[in-house]
Protein backbone atom coordinates (compact mmCIF):
# COMPACT_ATOMS: atom_id res chain seq x y z
CA UNK A 1 0.00 0.00 0.00
CA UNK A 2 3.03 2.14 1.17
CA UNK A 3 4.52 1.65 -2.45
CA UNK A 4 0.77 2.90 -4.32
CA UNK A 5 0.73 5.74 -1.90
CA UNK A 6 3.96 6.99 -2.85
CA UNK A 7 3.09 6.33 -6.96
CA UNK A 8 0.57 9.01 -6.37
CA UNK A 9 2.25 11.19 -4.56
CA UNK A 10 5.25 11.24 -6.65
CA UNK A 11 3.22 10.90 -10.10
CA UNK A 12 4.85 13.85 -11.44
CA UNK A 13 7.96 13.64 -10.19
CA UNK A 14 11.11 12.95 -12.25
CA UNK A 15 13.91 12.59 -9.83
CA UNK A 16 14.48 8.80 -9.59
CA UNK A 17 15.47 8.84 -13.69
CA UNK A 18 17.65 10.31 -16.15
CA UNK A 19 15.56 11.94 -18.75
CA UNK A 20 15.81 9.59 -21.85
CA UNK A 21 18.23 11.52 -23.95
CA UNK A 22 20.74 10.48 -21.10
CA UNK A 23 19.70 6.76 -20.56
CA UNK A 24 21.85 4.69 -22.84
CA UNK A 25 23.37 6.03 -26.23
CA UNK A 26 21.18 7.93 -28.62
CA UNK A 27 22.39 9.36 -32.03
CA UNK A 28 21.19 13.35 -32.50
CA UNK A 29 19.05 11.58 -35.54
CA UNK A 30 17.83 8.55 -33.52
CA UNK A 31 16.48 10.62 -30.73
CA UNK A 32 14.80 13.04 -32.92
CA UNK A 33 13.24 10.45 -35.02
CA UNK A 34 11.77 9.02 -31.85
CA UNK A 35 10.48 11.84 -30.54
CA UNK A 36 9.08 13.21 -33.92
CA UNK A 37 7.36 10.17 -34.98
CA UNK A 38 5.95 9.75 -31.16
CA UNK A 39 4.65 13.59 -31.33
CA UNK A 40 3.30 12.70 -34.94
CA UNK A 41 1.00 9.63 -33.78
CA UNK A 42 0.18 12.22 -30.92
CA UNK A 43 -1.11 14.73 -32.92
CA UNK A 44 -2.60 12.15 -35.36
CA UNK A 45 -4.58 10.47 -32.63
CA UNK A 46 -5.95 13.70 -31.70
CA UNK A 47 -7.29 14.33 -34.74
CA UNK A 48 -9.09 11.17 -35.45
CA UNK A 49 -11.67 11.75 -32.26
CA UNK A 50 -12.07 15.42 -33.56
CA UNK A 51 -13.18 14.07 -36.65
CA UNK A 52 -15.27 11.17 -34.98
CA UNK A 53 -16.62 13.81 -32.47
CA UNK A 54 -17.49 15.91 -35.08
CA UNK A 55 -19.30 12.94 -37.14
CA UNK A 56 -21.60 12.09 -34.31
CA UNK A 57 -22.81 15.28 -33.68
CA UNK A 58 -23.94 15.31 -37.33
CA UNK A 59 -25.69 12.03 -37.06
CA UNK A 60 -26.86 12.22 -33.59
CA UNK A 61 -30.40 10.92 -34.50
CA UNK A 62 -29.68 8.10 -36.59
CA UNK A 63 -26.28 6.80 -35.18
CA UNK A 64 -26.43 3.09 -33.93
CA UNK A 65 -23.82 2.03 -31.20
CA UNK A 66 -22.94 5.16 -29.88
CA UNK A 67 -21.47 3.91 -26.47
CA UNK A 68 -19.22 1.91 -28.56
CA UNK A 69 -17.92 5.34 -31.21
CA UNK A 70 -17.96 7.28 -27.59
CA UNK A 71 -15.38 4.66 -26.17
CA UNK A 72 -13.37 4.48 -29.12
CA UNK A 73 -12.67 8.50 -28.84
CA UNK A 74 -11.25 7.46 -25.42
CA UNK A 75 -9.19 4.62 -26.44
CA UNK A 76 -7.73 6.84 -29.10
CA UNK A 77 -7.24 9.80 -27.22
CA UNK A 78 -5.04 7.63 -24.36
CA UNK A 79 -3.56 6.06 -27.16
CA UNK A 80 -2.29 9.79 -28.28
CA UNK A 81 -1.55 10.53 -24.88
CA UNK A 82 0.98 7.45 -24.22
CA UNK A 83 2.96 8.28 -27.34
CA UNK A 84 3.01 12.04 -26.25
CA UNK A 85 4.33 11.13 -22.57
CA UNK A 86 6.93 9.00 -24.46
CA UNK A 87 8.04 11.57 -26.16
CA UNK A 88 8.43 13.93 -23.11
CA UNK A 89 10.26 11.22 -21.23
CA UNK A 90 13.34 12.69 -23.67
CA UNK A 91 13.14 15.96 -21.37
CA UNK A 92 11.12 15.39 -18.15
CA UNK A 93 11.04 11.61 -17.05
CA UNK A 94 7.93 11.22 -15.46
CA UNK A 95 7.60 7.44 -15.35
CA UNK A 96 5.31 7.00 -12.86
CA UNK A 97 2.88 9.12 -14.96
CA UNK A 98 3.53 7.86 -17.93
CA UNK A 99 2.34 4.58 -15.99
CA UNK A 100 -0.33 5.45 -14.74
CA UNK A 101 -1.45 6.89 -18.46
CA UNK A 102 -0.33 3.39 -20.03
CA UNK A 103 -2.70 1.39 -17.37
CA UNK A 104 -5.75 3.75 -18.45
CA UNK A 105 -5.22 2.77 -22.17
CA UNK A 106 -4.80 -0.30 -21.31
CA UNK A 107 -7.89 0.04 -19.28
CA UNK A 108 -9.99 2.16 -21.67
CA UNK A 109 -9.13 -0.53 -24.82
CA UNK A 110 -10.16 -3.71 -22.74
CA UNK A 111 -13.75 -2.06 -21.80
CA UNK A 112 -13.88 -0.65 -25.39
CA UNK A 113 -13.12 -4.42 -26.83
CA UNK A 114 -16.14 -6.06 -24.44
CA UNK A 115 -18.38 -3.51 -25.26
CA UNK A 116 -17.41 -4.01 -29.52
CA UNK A 117 -17.83 -7.66 -29.04
CA UNK A 118 -21.02 -6.95 -27.42
CA UNK A 119 -22.33 -4.89 -30.45
CA UNK A 120 -20.74 -6.98 -32.90
CA UNK A 121 -23.24 -9.50 -34.04
CA UNK A 122 -25.81 -6.20 -33.90
CA UNK A 123 -23.44 -4.63 -36.04
CA UNK A 124 -22.82 -7.37 -38.57
CA UNK A 125 -26.34 -7.93 -38.96
CA UNK A 126 -26.51 -4.18 -40.11
CA UNK A 127 -27.04 -3.82 -44.11
CA UNK A 128 -24.88 -2.03 -46.29
CA UNK A 129 -26.18 0.59 -48.41
CA UNK A 130 -26.20 -1.65 -51.74
CA UNK A 131 -27.91 -4.41 -49.57
CA UNK A 132 -30.74 -1.82 -48.52
CA UNK A 133 -31.09 -0.56 -52.11
CA UNK A 134 -31.79 -3.98 -52.85
CA UNK A 135 -34.08 -4.52 -50.63
CA UNK A 136 -35.68 -1.42 -50.83
CA UNK A 137 -35.77 -2.16 -54.75
CA UNK A 138 -37.56 -5.37 -54.16
CA UNK A 139 -40.21 -3.81 -51.21
CA UNK A 140 -40.91 -1.10 -54.20
CA UNK A 141 -41.30 -3.57 -56.69
CA UNK A 142 -43.85 -5.24 -54.35
CA UNK A 143 -45.76 -2.36 -53.51
CA UNK A 144 -45.47 -1.69 -57.29
CA UNK A 145 -47.44 -5.21 -57.91
CA UNK A 146 -50.05 -4.51 -55.03
CA UNK A 147 -50.96 -1.09 -56.55
CA UNK A 148 -51.01 -2.34 -60.19
CA UNK A 149 -53.32 -5.04 -58.64
CA UNK A 150 -54.98 -2.73 -56.53
CA UNK A 151 -55.85 -0.21 -59.53
CA UNK A 152 -56.92 -3.21 -61.55
CA UNK A 153 -59.09 -4.15 -58.97
CA UNK A 154 -60.21 -0.56 -59.02
CA UNK A 155 -61.05 -0.54 -62.85
CA UNK A 156 -62.43 -3.66 -63.00
CA UNK A 157 -64.78 -2.71 -59.43
CA UNK A 158 -65.62 0.67 -61.76
CA UNK A 159 -66.25 -1.55 -64.83
CA UNK A 160 -68.19 -3.68 -62.78
CA UNK A 161 -69.95 -0.55 -60.75
CA UNK A 162 -71.13 0.69 -64.85
CA UNK A 163 -72.13 -2.21 -66.10
CA UNK A 164 -74.56 -3.12 -62.82
CA UNK A 165 -75.83 0.85 -63.06
CA UNK A 166 -76.75 0.59 -66.65
CA UNK A 167 -77.93 -2.79 -66.60
CA UNK A 168 -80.21 -2.34 -63.69
CA UNK A 169 -81.68 0.93 -64.89
CA UNK A 170 -82.93 0.19 -68.21
CA UNK A 171 -85.47 -2.71 -66.66
CA UNK A 172 -86.38 -0.41 -63.77
CA UNK A 173 -86.84 2.64 -65.47
CA UNK A 174 -88.85 0.57 -67.89
CA UNK A 175 -91.27 -0.24 -64.62
CA UNK A 176 -91.25 3.35 -63.97
CA UNK A 177 -92.62 4.51 -67.10
CA UNK A 178 -94.76 1.51 -67.49
CA UNK A 179 -96.60 2.93 -64.54
CA UNK A 180 -96.75 6.52 -65.30
CA UNK A 181 -98.60 5.14 -68.60
CA UNK A 182 -100.90 2.78 -66.11
CA UNK A 183 -101.98 5.87 -64.18
CA UNK A 184 -102.56 7.92 -67.07
CA UNK A 185 -104.70 5.42 -68.60
CA UNK A 186 -108.62 4.83 -68.31
CA UNK A 187 -108.60 1.96 -71.05
CA UNK A 188 -109.11 -1.62 -69.30
CA UNK A 189 -107.54 -3.25 -72.43
CA UNK A 190 -104.77 -1.05 -72.63
CA UNK A 191 -103.88 -1.32 -68.79
CA UNK A 192 -103.90 -4.90 -69.19
CA UNK A 193 -101.16 -4.19 -71.72
CA UNK A 194 -98.94 -2.44 -69.31
CA UNK A 195 -99.43 -5.03 -66.77
CA UNK A 196 -98.55 -7.73 -69.08
CA UNK A 197 -95.44 -5.59 -69.88
CA UNK A 198 -94.78 -4.75 -66.59
CA UNK A 199 -94.89 -8.47 -65.53
CA UNK A 200 -92.04 -9.12 -68.66
CA UNK A 201 -90.11 -5.81 -67.34
CA UNK A 202 -90.03 -6.80 -64.20
CA UNK A 203 -88.76 -10.67 -64.98
CA UNK A 204 -86.16 -9.16 -67.20
CA UNK A 205 -85.10 -7.17 -64.07
CA UNK A 206 -84.61 -10.50 -62.21
CA UNK A 207 -83.11 -12.04 -64.76
CA UNK A 208 -80.36 -9.27 -64.64
CA UNK A 209 -79.65 -8.95 -61.29
CA UNK A 210 -79.28 -13.09 -61.57
CA UNK A 211 -76.36 -12.36 -64.23
CA UNK A 212 -74.81 -9.87 -62.11
CA UNK A 213 -74.83 -12.36 -59.15
CA UNK A 214 -73.33 -14.73 -61.39
CA UNK A 215 -70.42 -12.14 -61.66
CA UNK A 216 -70.35 -11.33 -58.09
CA UNK A 217 -69.64 -14.55 -57.26
CA UNK A 218 -66.64 -15.30 -59.80
CA UNK A 219 -65.31 -11.99 -58.82
CA UNK A 220 -65.31 -12.89 -54.96
CA UNK A 221 -63.80 -16.62 -54.94
CA UNK A 222 -60.22 -15.75 -54.40
CA UNK A 223 -58.71 -19.03 -53.37
CA UNK A 224 -60.41 -21.30 -56.30
CA UNK A 225 -59.63 -24.85 -56.07
CA UNK A 226 -57.09 -25.94 -58.77
CA UNK A 227 -57.13 -29.59 -60.35
CA UNK A 228 -55.10 -31.74 -62.53
CA UNK A 229 -57.72 -31.66 -66.01
CA UNK A 230 -58.00 -33.24 -68.94
CA UNK A 231 -59.09 -31.22 -71.86
CA UNK A 232 -60.69 -34.01 -73.67
CA UNK A 233 -62.23 -35.48 -70.92
CA UNK A 234 -64.08 -32.72 -70.25
CA UNK A 235 -64.91 -31.23 -73.30
CA UNK A 236 -66.66 -34.83 -73.70
CA UNK A 237 -68.18 -34.39 -70.73
CA UNK A 238 -69.57 -31.00 -72.42
CA UNK A 239 -70.53 -32.02 -75.26
CA UNK A 240 -72.71 -34.86 -73.98
CA UNK A 241 -74.34 -32.64 -71.78
CA UNK A 242 -75.60 -30.85 -75.17
CA UNK A 243 -75.69 -33.61 -77.13
CA UNK A 244 -79.28 -33.10 -78.44
CA UNK A 245 -78.63 -29.03 -78.85
CA UNK A 246 -75.97 -29.98 -81.78
CA UNK A 247 -77.72 -32.69 -83.16
CA UNK A 248 -80.65 -30.48 -83.63
CA UNK A 249 -78.39 -28.31 -85.44
CA UNK A 250 -76.59 -31.07 -87.03
CA UNK A 251 -73.33 -29.92 -85.90
CA UNK A 252 -69.77 -31.66 -85.34
CA UNK A 253 -67.34 -30.74 -82.56
CA UNK A 254 -63.79 -32.03 -83.21
CA UNK A 255 -60.50 -31.60 -81.23
CA UNK A 256 -56.90 -31.65 -80.91
CA UNK A 257 -55.23 -31.33 -77.52
CA UNK A 258 -52.45 -33.55 -78.41
CA UNK A 259 -49.72 -30.41 -77.92
CA UNK A 260 -51.57 -29.67 -74.51
CA UNK A 261 -53.41 -32.27 -73.08
CA UNK A 262 -53.62 -31.25 -69.77
CA UNK A 263 -53.91 -28.14 -67.98
CA UNK A 264 -54.33 -27.15 -63.57
CA UNK A 265 -57.64 -25.39 -63.65
CA UNK A 266 -60.85 -24.92 -61.48
CA UNK A 267 -63.02 -27.73 -63.08
CA UNK A 268 -66.18 -25.46 -62.68
CA UNK A 269 -64.50 -22.77 -64.75
CA UNK A 270 -63.60 -24.73 -67.73
CA UNK A 271 -66.60 -26.49 -68.11
CA UNK A 272 -67.98 -23.14 -68.45
CA UNK A 273 -65.69 -22.00 -70.92
CA UNK A 274 -66.07 -25.58 -72.98
CA UNK A 275 -69.87 -24.41 -72.60
CA UNK A 276 -69.79 -21.05 -73.02
CA UNK A 277 -68.18 -21.88 -76.40
CA UNK A 278 -70.02 -24.40 -77.97
CA UNK A 279 -73.61 -23.20 -77.38
CA UNK A 280 -71.88 -19.55 -78.60
CA UNK A 281 -70.85 -21.02 -82.03
CA UNK A 282 -74.27 -23.19 -82.02
CA UNK A 283 -76.51 -20.25 -81.78
CA UNK A 284 -74.63 -17.97 -84.32
CA UNK A 285 -73.66 -20.90 -86.68
CA UNK A 286 -74.94 -20.00 -90.09
CA UNK A 287 -77.51 -20.82 -91.67
CA UNK A 288 -75.87 -21.88 -94.90
CA UNK A 289 -73.73 -24.57 -93.64
CA UNK A 290 -73.83 -27.21 -90.63
CA UNK A 291 -71.83 -25.96 -87.80
CA UNK A 292 -67.99 -26.80 -87.05
CA UNK A 293 -66.32 -26.64 -83.85
CA UNK A 294 -62.89 -27.19 -83.81
CA UNK A 295 -60.85 -27.02 -80.10
CA UNK A 296 -57.03 -26.99 -80.12
CA UNK A 297 -55.01 -26.61 -77.21
CA UNK A 298 -50.81 -25.54 -77.57
CA UNK A 299 -48.46 -24.19 -75.09
CA UNK A 300 -46.67 -20.85 -75.77
CA UNK A 301 -44.58 -19.08 -73.75
CA UNK A 302 -44.62 -21.44 -70.47
CA UNK A 303 -48.75 -20.84 -70.54
CA UNK A 304 -51.82 -23.31 -71.86
CA UNK A 305 -53.74 -21.74 -74.70
CA UNK A 306 -56.91 -22.67 -75.84
CA UNK A 307 -58.62 -22.00 -79.01
CA UNK A 308 -61.84 -22.85 -80.53
CA UNK A 309 -62.79 -21.54 -83.98
CA UNK A 310 -66.24 -22.26 -85.58
CA UNK A 311 -67.54 -21.10 -89.14
CA UNK A 312 -70.60 -19.61 -88.27
CA UNK A 313 -71.70 -16.21 -89.04
CA UNK A 314 -68.63 -14.16 -87.35
CA UNK A 315 -68.48 -11.27 -86.15
CA UNK A 316 -67.31 -7.35 -87.62
CA UNK A 317 -64.70 -6.99 -85.92
CA UNK A 318 -63.74 -3.71 -87.35
CA UNK A 319 -67.19 -2.53 -85.34
CA UNK A 320 -67.50 -4.48 -82.67
CA UNK A 321 -64.12 -5.65 -81.55
CA UNK A 322 -63.94 -3.43 -78.32
CA UNK A 323 -67.69 -4.67 -77.35
CA UNK A 324 -67.60 -8.48 -78.01
CA UNK A 325 -67.06 -9.44 -74.26
CA UNK A 326 -70.04 -6.57 -72.12
CA UNK A 327 -72.57 -7.81 -70.62
CA UNK A 328 -75.86 -8.26 -72.49
CA UNK A 329 -73.91 -7.33 -75.72
CA UNK A 330 -75.54 -9.64 -78.79
CA UNK A 331 -74.39 -8.92 -82.20
CA UNK A 332 -77.20 -10.61 -83.94
CA UNK A 333 -80.82 -11.12 -84.51
CA UNK A 334 -81.03 -14.25 -82.45
CA UNK A 335 -83.86 -14.15 -79.80
CA UNK A 336 -82.08 -16.37 -77.50
CA UNK A 337 -78.86 -14.04 -77.49
CA UNK A 338 -78.70 -12.24 -73.85
CA UNK A 339 -75.31 -11.42 -74.05
CA UNK A 340 -74.17 -12.89 -70.73
CA UNK A 341 -72.16 -15.96 -71.86
CA UNK A 342 -68.86 -14.47 -73.21
CA UNK A 343 -68.83 -12.06 -70.59
CA UNK A 344 -69.26 -14.57 -67.88
CA UNK A 345 -66.75 -16.63 -69.71
CA UNK A 346 -64.20 -13.23 -69.74
CA UNK A 347 -64.59 -12.76 -66.23
CA UNK A 348 -64.15 -16.26 -65.20
CA UNK A 349 -60.75 -16.77 -67.46
CA UNK A 350 -59.42 -13.12 -66.03
CA UNK A 351 -60.30 -14.10 -62.46
CA UNK A 352 -57.81 -16.81 -62.84
CA UNK A 353 -55.40 -14.58 -64.20
CA UNK A 354 -55.80 -15.50 -67.90
CA UNK A 355 -56.91 -13.58 -71.04
CA UNK A 356 -59.67 -14.11 -73.71
CA UNK A 357 -59.47 -12.53 -77.32
CA UNK A 358 -60.92 -13.05 -80.80
CA UNK A 359 -60.49 -12.77 -84.07
CA UNK A 360 -63.53 -13.02 -86.05
CA UNK A 361 -64.78 -12.67 -89.76
CA UNK A 362 -68.28 -12.01 -91.20
CA UNK A 363 -69.60 -15.25 -92.71
CA UNK A 364 -66.38 -17.26 -92.28
CA UNK A 365 -66.23 -17.55 -88.81
CA UNK A 366 -65.44 -16.93 -85.14
CA UNK A 367 -61.75 -17.71 -83.34
CA UNK A 368 -61.59 -17.41 -79.76
CA UNK A 369 -58.26 -17.55 -78.30
CA UNK A 370 -57.95 -18.63 -74.24
CA UNK A 371 -54.28 -18.32 -72.33
CA UNK A 372 -54.57 -19.37 -69.21
CA UNK B 1 -103.29 17.01 -93.40
CA UNK B 2 -100.20 14.15 -93.07
CA UNK B 3 -98.89 13.05 -89.74
CA UNK B 4 -95.43 14.05 -88.72
CA UNK B 5 -93.13 10.88 -88.88
CA UNK B 6 -91.01 9.91 -85.54
CA UNK B 7 -88.70 7.31 -85.59
CA UNK B 8 -87.79 5.01 -82.81
CA UNK B 9 -83.94 3.10 -82.71
CA UNK B 10 -84.00 0.94 -79.23
CA UNK B 11 -83.42 -2.74 -79.21
CA UNK B 12 -86.02 -3.23 -75.65
CA UNK B 13 -89.70 -3.96 -76.66
CA UNK B 14 -91.00 -2.32 -73.98
CA UNK B 15 -88.97 1.00 -74.08
CA UNK B 16 -90.48 1.07 -77.76
CA UNK B 17 -93.55 0.20 -76.31
CA UNK B 18 -94.09 3.25 -73.22
CA UNK B 19 -92.59 5.78 -76.39
CA UNK B 20 -95.24 4.59 -78.62
CA UNK B 21 -98.32 4.96 -76.47
CA UNK B 22 -96.67 8.37 -75.11
CA UNK B 23 -96.34 9.46 -78.82
CA UNK B 24 -99.56 8.32 -80.31
CA UNK B 25 -101.83 10.41 -77.85
CA UNK B 26 -100.11 13.40 -80.23
CA UNK B 27 -100.93 11.86 -83.89
CA UNK B 28 -98.05 11.00 -84.37
CA UNK B 29 -96.91 8.47 -87.32
CA UNK B 30 -94.44 6.11 -85.15
CA UNK B 31 -91.98 3.67 -86.28
CA UNK B 32 -89.85 1.59 -84.44
CA UNK B 33 -86.61 -0.18 -85.44
CA UNK B 34 -84.96 -2.41 -82.62
CA UNK B 35 -81.56 -2.70 -84.92
CA UNK B 36 -79.24 1.07 -85.68
CA UNK B 37 -78.80 -1.13 -88.78
CA UNK B 38 -82.34 -1.99 -90.06
CA UNK B 39 -82.94 2.00 -89.48
CA UNK B 40 -79.98 3.25 -91.15
CA UNK B 41 -81.72 0.75 -93.85
CA UNK B 42 -84.67 2.30 -93.84
CA UNK B 43 -83.28 5.68 -94.27
CA UNK B 44 -81.30 5.01 -97.26
CA UNK B 45 -83.83 3.51 -98.90
CA UNK B 46 -86.42 6.63 -97.99
CA UNK B 47 -83.02 9.38 -98.70
CA UNK B 48 -84.77 10.93 -101.86
CA UNK B 49 -88.71 11.01 -100.48
CA UNK B 50 -88.14 13.46 -97.98
CA UNK B 51 -92.19 13.03 -97.09
CA UNK B 52 -91.46 9.71 -95.72
CA UNK B 53 -88.66 10.87 -93.47
CA UNK B 54 -88.82 11.22 -90.39
CA UNK B 55 -89.10 14.55 -88.48
CA UNK B 56 -87.42 13.06 -84.84
CA UNK B 57 -85.61 10.34 -84.34
CA UNK B 58 -85.26 8.54 -80.78
CA UNK B 59 -82.52 6.95 -80.94
CA UNK B 60 -80.75 4.41 -77.77
CA UNK B 61 -77.06 4.84 -77.33
CA UNK B 62 -76.86 1.05 -76.22
CA UNK B 63 -78.06 -1.38 -79.09
CA UNK B 64 -76.72 -4.79 -79.48
CA UNK B 65 -74.08 -4.27 -82.18
CA UNK B 66 -74.28 -1.19 -83.75
CA UNK B 67 -75.10 1.15 -80.96
CA UNK B 68 -76.52 4.75 -81.35
CA UNK B 69 -72.81 6.18 -81.44
CA UNK B 70 -72.18 4.21 -84.66
CA UNK B 71 -75.47 5.12 -85.98
CA UNK B 72 -74.93 9.04 -85.44
CA UNK B 73 -71.66 8.46 -87.63
CA UNK B 74 -72.87 6.20 -90.05
CA UNK B 75 -75.84 8.48 -90.39
CA UNK B 76 -73.75 12.10 -90.72
CA UNK B 77 -72.18 10.73 -93.69
CA UNK B 78 -75.59 9.07 -95.60
CA UNK B 79 -76.96 12.59 -96.39
CA UNK B 80 -76.12 15.87 -95.28
CA UNK B 81 -79.32 17.14 -96.64
CA UNK B 82 -81.43 14.49 -94.43
CA UNK B 83 -79.15 15.21 -91.75
CA UNK B 84 -79.81 18.71 -91.40
CA UNK B 85 -84.09 17.90 -91.83
CA UNK B 86 -84.00 15.26 -88.63
CA UNK B 87 -83.88 16.10 -85.31
CA UNK B 88 -82.55 13.25 -83.17
CA UNK B 89 -83.12 12.60 -79.26
CA UNK B 90 -80.48 9.95 -77.72
CA UNK B 91 -82.06 8.05 -74.65
CA UNK B 92 -79.86 6.18 -72.81
CA UNK B 93 -80.60 4.60 -68.88
CA UNK B 94 -77.87 5.89 -67.71
CA UNK B 95 -77.23 9.88 -66.73
CA UNK B 96 -73.45 9.18 -67.80
CA UNK B 97 -71.67 12.40 -67.91
CA UNK B 98 -69.25 11.31 -70.43
CA UNK B 99 -72.09 10.19 -72.67
CA UNK B 100 -73.47 13.78 -72.45
CA UNK B 101 -70.58 15.40 -73.18
CA UNK B 102 -69.93 13.24 -76.44
CA UNK B 103 -73.27 13.65 -76.71
CA UNK B 104 -73.15 17.81 -77.16
CA UNK B 105 -70.48 17.11 -80.19
CA UNK B 106 -73.20 16.00 -82.72
CA UNK B 107 -74.91 19.37 -83.70
CA UNK B 108 -77.71 16.72 -85.29
CA UNK B 109 -78.60 15.45 -81.39
CA UNK B 110 -81.10 17.96 -80.14
CA UNK B 111 -81.75 15.98 -76.57
CA UNK B 112 -80.69 13.61 -74.41
CA UNK B 113 -83.24 11.99 -72.39
CA UNK B 114 -82.83 10.15 -69.40
CA UNK B 115 -85.24 6.53 -68.83
CA UNK B 116 -87.81 6.27 -67.38
CA UNK B 117 -89.38 8.19 -70.08
CA UNK B 118 -92.57 9.85 -69.09
CA UNK B 119 -94.93 11.93 -71.05
CA UNK B 120 -94.27 15.17 -69.54
CA UNK B 121 -90.47 15.24 -70.93
CA UNK B 122 -91.46 13.76 -74.20
CA UNK B 123 -94.19 16.76 -75.16
CA UNK B 124 -91.56 19.28 -74.35
CA UNK B 125 -89.73 18.35 -77.43
CA UNK B 126 -92.48 17.83 -79.91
Amino acid sequence: MDEVREFFYKIFMAENWPARWHCGKWSDFHGWLYIFSNLAIWLAYFAIPVALFYFLKKREDDIPFKKVFWLFILFILACGTTHLCDAILFYYPAYRFSALILFLTALISWITIFSLLKVLPEAIGIKSPAQLEAIIKERTNEQELLSENLSQQNVKLQNFADITTHNLRSPASNLVGLIHLYKKESNEEKKALYIQKFEEASIHLMDTLNDLYEVVKINKQNNIKKERLDFETVLKSVVNEISTKIENKKGKVTWDFSACKEIEYSKIYLDSIFLNFLTNALQYSSPERPPVIHFTSIVKEGRAVLTCEDNGLGIDMKKYSDKIFRLHKTFHKNPDARGVGLFITKTQIENMGGSISVESEVNVGSKFIVVF
Amino acid sequence: MEKRKVLIVDDNQITCLILSEILEKYQLDITCFNEAESALEYLQKESNNLNALPEIIFLDINLPAMDGWDFLNEFIELNTQIAKRINIYLISSSNSDTDMEKALTYSIVKGYLVKPLIEEDIVRIL
